[in-house]
């Protein structure tokens, strides 16, 4: 039999924990093109791994299912910093696509010349395309529309969020591909007036899991979603409303997924947090009926899609339903009172409650037809083009590609499920699994051999109080382990062209409290990201904190400074020395250690203070990513050792070290 | 530090008495229009711009002076407008004007309908692209209309535009306004500031809400949003709701203090116990439905801190010597890219001259943006206001050139501030240049000898405060490294933004004689001396080879120093309102400085228009640039060879050709205006990164 033909997809975010919509959604299509009988290689650019560092969280990534659900899995870590917020009106299209985004492209064509797709996602991703060998398809799913988006915000009186660019912006990212996926058909039609490329309307397709049953009573009405900005206006806004005047008599609202941490003080009688939950059954088991009160956002709202797919009727206002085509009053409420009104109306009404439910299952039937029929198209132009017969629509640029017009018929491709379904064979349309299946394939040119030669046996190092366990393996969504004790660091290996890499595994280093005697480990010079331990949860008690600190004392710097102790009383330290600037102004959380020969102690950075003249000293910026020094005296407190030699400053995802100078 | 001078103020009168004096003159275009059989006729408009509707309860003497000035002005409005007007059952001596009415429609209504229910009913009629609610006592000063109307075309996203209301007397009555969550709630921006023109409320801004007794929107928004809400009839915070329910929208309402108009005010209301009562009921109301939206999310707007209604806005003070025109030189064109690309970037800008405002107040905006607030020359005491006022309020601080670098920090200190504690985020001293060295160039040129020591000196003295910035700005790489070699601090560089002009500008044969662009209001300026060098040395020798040759010196000048420079072949034309024409007209632009610091923006800008130009080599090093790429380099030093450059290039067309096509290229990679706004960005925005 064929090898299945392959399709790289490139994504800034991890396809598991499936935890955000978006994530969702990247499933989605991965699913579609399996069961269009693709092998799909997922490139996982660490995008939201930063992010999630820099706000002091441990980022959500799960190699280990990603290994199992796709035929090859890559992680191109970015060296630089991706810019989280702009005060100028917008983002430049390419402003969150890092170079190494479109050097890992390069680098898997000379490896994986085959594979004849490349499919990003975001728009802000399309600069990578720019490095897909002729002959590729490119594709961009889009997941939304990302022109004037931070308009969005303004009846809000909130701050912009994650990527908004302008129509000019938007349109040059489009030009780079040959077809752009939209998420709903009104955002399709947006995209087939200001792109040149062909625009395939593809809706997630939600398999149903349980048919629609009118329910017994609504007992409970539920929403589940993740902490974005969209999530927590619309959320917090009708569940203040719905705690209100509750009563007893009326449901319970529950409230599931991350968006929970985000929602502290919302609960109230009447209102209730499940928190994250693991299994999406476990929620729809629990709510009787969904709620998509949402006032903001765009794209398509897959928790709309799986509230359907789960069979429970649904209520939610214009915004929350756009892309299902609704028509049911309860699916058009205009605000958040609406979506409350249309709630209290069917719960007492049991009339009322079939006839939403009967509604919710029309919709969801409408929406299954265009999403299968979708799937179908995008799938049969990826079979037009694997077999080389694919035509560049009429609306793409002359110069864009100059693959696949041997037949020179200038024909579209044909009407979908036709010859596109067909021709794939058998496993082109009869696969139908909740996740791809994994295709072993012989490892190419360098691949995976670092990884692979340093997977086996974890290293445990003891000493000083302290047990540290260096393991190596895609295992990296657990943050604590019962033998090993606390995630503290985790590898930092950037995109550098190498397969070892671009290899989904990474050192990851965890600690735990032992009664090993002896000196302390030294690890030597590690480039590594520090775990939230060090700054905000600091559950390793203080004497292991601090055998902690020298054990890793040696570790690379992000920044690295040369410090005058100015002042000494008691226990408090002055000492003058440049900070990277974005650190002289504003509250940061930071732990500070002093590094002696032989011994640490963990210090109170209590105040810095700026200096209007510079101490002579050096500077490095190891990085290239940091704002430039700005001269400061540092208020530290803590038991001083006289040999110490110098203090790591350690923010969310910064480390930094000084050099102290005798005074 | 810098003197303190005089602010100008407009003599002012308190409302009061200028209600007084416009009521007589109310009345007495009432009786003229009367007695003089005048018909208020208005031009029939078949595709009007804006359609401005008028809502009129009885106060005949001020309808008719409104409707006076507005068909007296109809020539002068800079758009189209058509008028509706809608009487809510005025008495028979208001009603009594409508028949010297032409060109209005009119509708009467039997009974007092509210404004709210007049207006839609008006707006009904509508067919503009745009909405003028229009109080019956206001008179709009003169293209105010227009402005408004220009607001909705140069800005993104405008639902709605205010103008800037002045009471009769000159007393600011509001320039946009906004909400807090006290029991004033709606709060008007400058009200009862005697000068109607202070600068916090000359600048176009985005509000809370404008009133609406001069309120432009969009007709399809005013369609969209349902009109005004008749609950709140017959009166009072309609236009508050509209201006919440266009913000829900997602349009911005903003006010245009370019469009100012006098109202009268409550001069046309019902008696004070009512009006308090109609307050008191649509307050409550307008907060059950807003309540939640204005104080329930996003940052809350603190008492005498932001007048700006959007809080994600970048806010910059900027300290420099003047407001920089483009026709100043002097490193101002500079400063003025900077600021009108910080406004564009949508950067809240507001700017300190610390030593001279425009001679012309009125035309400060010339040149530059109107979001920038270009405060008052008002010295060491305004500066120590202004910063005393509004701690915690900027973003960024970025000041321009050392001796206000310094002024800035010995005002921070006198107040106990530091410079980062008064900014939330960056400080950014702009040097341009090391100023010292050109103090040390200028010694040796003029004296013939300088001392290397006390360049040394002064440098360090001059630099050693710049340690405490984020980063210190220069114009050119070569700047930078000087300044790095005697400073340790964090140097950048941002050079000249400039757009090449859209259409050719005109060939060799099309062009004659010379050009020098240039302020020549001090004896001792560069220019100057530049000057005085040339017509001593090198002038006799071009016109001895070139007897028809004319040189046109362009830029402000003192009249001394005009009676020295009059000569034959030389025209002096004083400030100009724009160089283009001379840059245009002339075959060769002269530069023949002989002392000066950072790159010369006039030699940038002439090149950028298609001029070669002859320069000095300290200019060419400036700038980084070979002979024979924009320019022609030669040492003042050799006066006979520095004629000869200048009438060659004047009367060789291929040199001449060349020489502009390679300075074209030059600039096309180094002046690149879309490179110097991402620059300013990076010098700007704070990335969280640790």
């Amino acid at each position: 039999m064929a090898r299945e033909p392959a399709i790289l997809v490139l994504a800034p975010m991890p396809a598991a924990p499936a935890s955000a919509g978006n994530r969702r959604r990247l499933v989605a299509t991965c699913e579609a093109l399996a069961r269009g009988g693709f092998a799909v290689d997922l490139a996982y650019l660490a995008h939201e791994d930063q992010v999630y560092r820099r706000f002091g969280q441990h980022p959500p990534t799960d190699f280990s299912a990603m290994g199992e659900a796709f035929r090859n899995v890559f992680l191109i870590e970015p060296r630089g910093v991706v810019p989280l917020k702009t005060r100028a009106p917008c983002f430049g299209i390419d402003e969150w696509c890092p170079p190494e985004a479109g050097e890992f492209v390069a680098w898997y064509f000379s490896q994986y010349p085959e594979t004849r797709a490349a499919l990003v996602n975001y728009v802000f991703l399309s600069a990578a395309l720019e490095r897909v060998p002729l002959g590729v398809l490119k594709l961009i799913d889009t997941h939304d529309r990302f022109a004037d988006r931070q308009t969005q915000y303004r009846p809000f009186r909130a701050e912009p969020n994650f990527f908004y660019t302008d129509a000019a912006g938007e349109a040059a990212g489009l030009a780079r591909a040959d077809v752009v996926l939209a998420i709903q058909a009104a955002e399709a039609r947006h995209f087939a007036d200001i792109a040149f490329a062909r625009v395939l309307l593809l809706p997630p397709l939600f398999p149903a899991q349980r048919p629609f049953a009118v329910p017994e009573r609504v007992a409970r009405i539920g929403f589940l979603g993740h902490g974005n900005d969209p999530n927590l206006f619309s959320i917090g806004r009708f569940a203040r409303a719905w705690g209100a005047d509750w009563t007893p008599d009326r449901p319970e609202l529950v409230i599931a997924g991350e968006i929970c941490r985000s929602l502290a003080g919302v609960e109230r009688p009447g209102v209730r947090l499940l928190g994250y939950l693991d299994r999406l059954a476990d929620f729809y088991a629990q709510a009787d009926l969904v709620v998509a009160p949402m006032l903001m956002g765009s794209g398509l709202k897959m928790k709309v899609g799986e509230a359907l797919a789960y069979g429970r009727p649904v209520i939610g206002t214009e915004i929350g339903l756009e892309g299902f085509e609704p028509d049911h009053p309860a699916h058009r409420c205009p605000d958040t009172e609406a979506v409350k009104a249309a709630v209290l109306a069917v719960v007492g009404d049991r009339a009322a409650l079939a006839e939403l439910t009967a509604a919710s299952a029309r919709l969801f039937a409408r929406y299954a037809t265009v999403a299968e029929a979708a799937e179908a198209e995008l799938i049969g132009l990826l079979r037009f083009h694997e077999e080389g017969r694919f035509i560049p629509s009429p609306r793409t640029r002359e110069t864009a590609s100059s693959f696949a017009r041997e037949d020179g018929s200038g024909a579209s491709p044909p009407p979908c499920g036709e010859e596109g379904g067909g021709g794939g064979g058998a496993e082109g349309t009869a696969a139908v699994s909740s996740c791809p299946t994994p295709t072993p394939t012989p490892p190419r040119k360098g691949e995976g051999t670092r990884a692979h030669a340093n997977s086996g046996e974890p290293i445990v190092l003891t000493g000083g109080g302290l047990a540290i366990t260096a393991e190596h393996s895609p295992r990296s969504l657990p943050t604590t382990d019962p033998d090993l004790g606390i995630l503290v660091a985790t590898e930092r290996r950037p995109g550098d062209g190498s397969a070892a890499a671009y290899a989904p595994e990474r050192q990851r280093w965890f600690a735990r409290v032992s009664d090993a005697d002896g000196p302390v480990p030294r690890l030597g010079p590690l480039d590594v990201a520090l775990s939230p331990e060090w700054v905000r949860t600091r559950a390793l008690p203080p004497a292991a904190r601090t055998a902690l600190a020298l054990a890793f004392a040696d570790m690379a710097a992000d920044w690295e400074a040369v410090g005058r102790v100015v002042g000494r009383a008691g226990d408090r330290i002055e000492l003058a020395t440049l900070l990277p600037g974005v650190l002289a102004s504003g509250a940061h959380p930071t732990a500070a250690f002093l590094i002696g020969e032989g011994a640490a102690t963990e210090l109170r950075l209590e105040r810095v203070t700026p200096l209007q003249l510079r101490p002579v000293g050096r500077y490095a910026d190891r990085t290239g990513r940091l704002p430039a020094p700005v001269p400061v005296s540092l208020s530290l407190r803590g038991t001083a050792t006289p040999a110490a030699k110098r203090i790591l400053l350690l923010t969310d995802d910064g480390i930094g070290r000084i050099a102290l100078e005798a005074s | 530090m810098s003197d303190t001078p005089a602010v100008p103020r407009l003599d002012t009168v308190d409302p009061g008495l200028g209600r007084r004096a416009a009521l007589a003159e109310a009345a007495l275009i009432w009786e003229a229009i009367h007695r003089n059989g005048v018909r208020l006729a208005f031009r029939p408009e078949p595709a009007p711009d804006v359609s401005v509707v008028i809502v009129a309860r009885d106060a005949r003497h001020l309808l008719a002076l409104t409707l006076y000035r507005l068909c007296a002005g109809q020539m002068l409005a800079g758009v189209t407008f058509e008028v509706i007007l809608v009487d809510n059952a005025s008495g028979p001596e208001t009603r009594s004007l409508y028949p010297r009415l032409d060109g209005v429609t009119l509708i009467e209504n039997a009974e007092n309908t509210g404004f709210g229910p007049a207006c839609n009913a008006g707006a009904e009629r509508a067919r503009g692209r745009f909405l003028l609610f229009l109080n019956p006592d206001v008179d709009l000063m003169p293209g105010a209309m227009a402005a408004m109307a220009a607001a909705f075309r140069d800005h993104a996203d405008i639902g709605i535009v205010g103008a800037r209301l002045v009471f009769p007397g000159g007393y600011l009555q509001e320039s946009g306004a906004g909400f807090r969550d006290d029991a004033g709630l709606t709060h008007p921006h400058g009200r009862g500031d005697p000068d109607p023109l202070a600068p916090e409320h000359a600048a176009t801004r985005d509000v809370g809400y404008v009133s609406g007794a001069v309120l432009m929107i969009e007709r399809a928004l005013f369609q969209h949003l349902g009109g005004f809400d008749p609950l709140f009839a017959p009166a009072y915070y309609e236009d508050t709701d509209l201006c919440l329910r266009c913000h829900q929208a997602g349009r911005r309402v903003l006010v245009q203090p370019r469009a100012t108009a006098i109202h009268y005010e409550n001069a046309t209301s019902a008696k004070r116990e009512e009006v308090e009562a109609l307050l008191d009921r649509n307050r409550a109301l307008f907060l059950d439905r807003h309540r939640e939206n204005l104080f329930s999310q996003g940052p809350q707007p603190r008492a005498g801190a932001t007048l700006d209604h959007d809080p994600w806005r970048l806010r910059v003070l900027y300290v420099d010597d003047r407001v920089p025109h483009l026709d100043l030189g002097a490193g101002l064109p500079r400063a003025n890219a900077i600021l009108n690309a910080m406004a564009g970037l949508g950067y809240s800008v507001t700017f300190f001259p610390n030593y001279g405002a425009d001679a012309e107040e009125a035309q400060r905006y010339r040149d530059l943006d109107e979001r920038i607030e270009i405060c008052h020359a008002s010295g060491d005491e305004g500066f120590s206001r202004l910063i005393t006022e509004r701690r915690n309020h900027f973003d960024v601080l970025w000041v321009s050139r050392p001796h206000n670098i310094l002024f800035v920090l010995q005002a921070l200190d006198a107040l106990g501030l530091d410079p980062r504690g008064f900014v939330r985020s960056r400080v950014i001293f702009d040097s341009e240049a090391l100023f010292s060295l050109r103090d040390f160039v200028t010694e040796a040129a003029t004296g013939g000898s300088a001392v290397a020591a006390d360049l040394a000196w002064q440098a360090e003295r001059e630099s050693r405060r710049l340690s405490l910035a984020d980063a210190v700005v220069c114009v050119s790489p070569a700047e930078a490294r000087v300044l790095a070699r005697y400073s340790a601090c964090n140097v950048a560089v941002l050079g000249h933004a400039l757009a090449l002009p859209e259409a050719p500008s005109p060939e060799f044969a099309e062009r004659a004689g010379f050009v020098f662009v240039g302020a020549l209001g001090r004896e001792g300026q560069p220019n100057v001396d530049s000057l005085d060098w040339f017509f001593e040395n090198a002038w006799p020798r071009v016109r001895a080879a070139l007897p028809e040759a004319t040189l046109t010196v362009v830029g402000e000048i003192a009249d001394t120093i005009r009676a020295r420079f009059a000569r034959e072949g030389v025209r002096i034309t004083g400030r100009v309102p724009r160089t283009e024409p001379h840059l245009d007209a002339a075959r060769v632009f002269l530069a023949p400085t002989r002392f000066a610091a950072g790159i010369p923006h006039k030699v940038h800008e002439a090149v950028a228009h298609g001029l070669p130009c002859l320069a000095t080599p300290i200019l060419s090093e400036q700038l980084g640039w070979p002979d024979g790429t924009g320019l022609l380099a030669r040492d003042w030093r050799d006066p006979e060879a520095f004629a000869a450059a200048l009438i060659r290039l004047h009367e060789d067309a291929g040199l001449w050709r060349t020489v502009r096509e390679n300075g074209l290229a030059r600039i096309r990679a180094e002046c690149d205006p879309h490179a110097f706004r991402a620059a300013i960005r990076e010098l700007c925005e704070a990335q969280v990164v640790a």
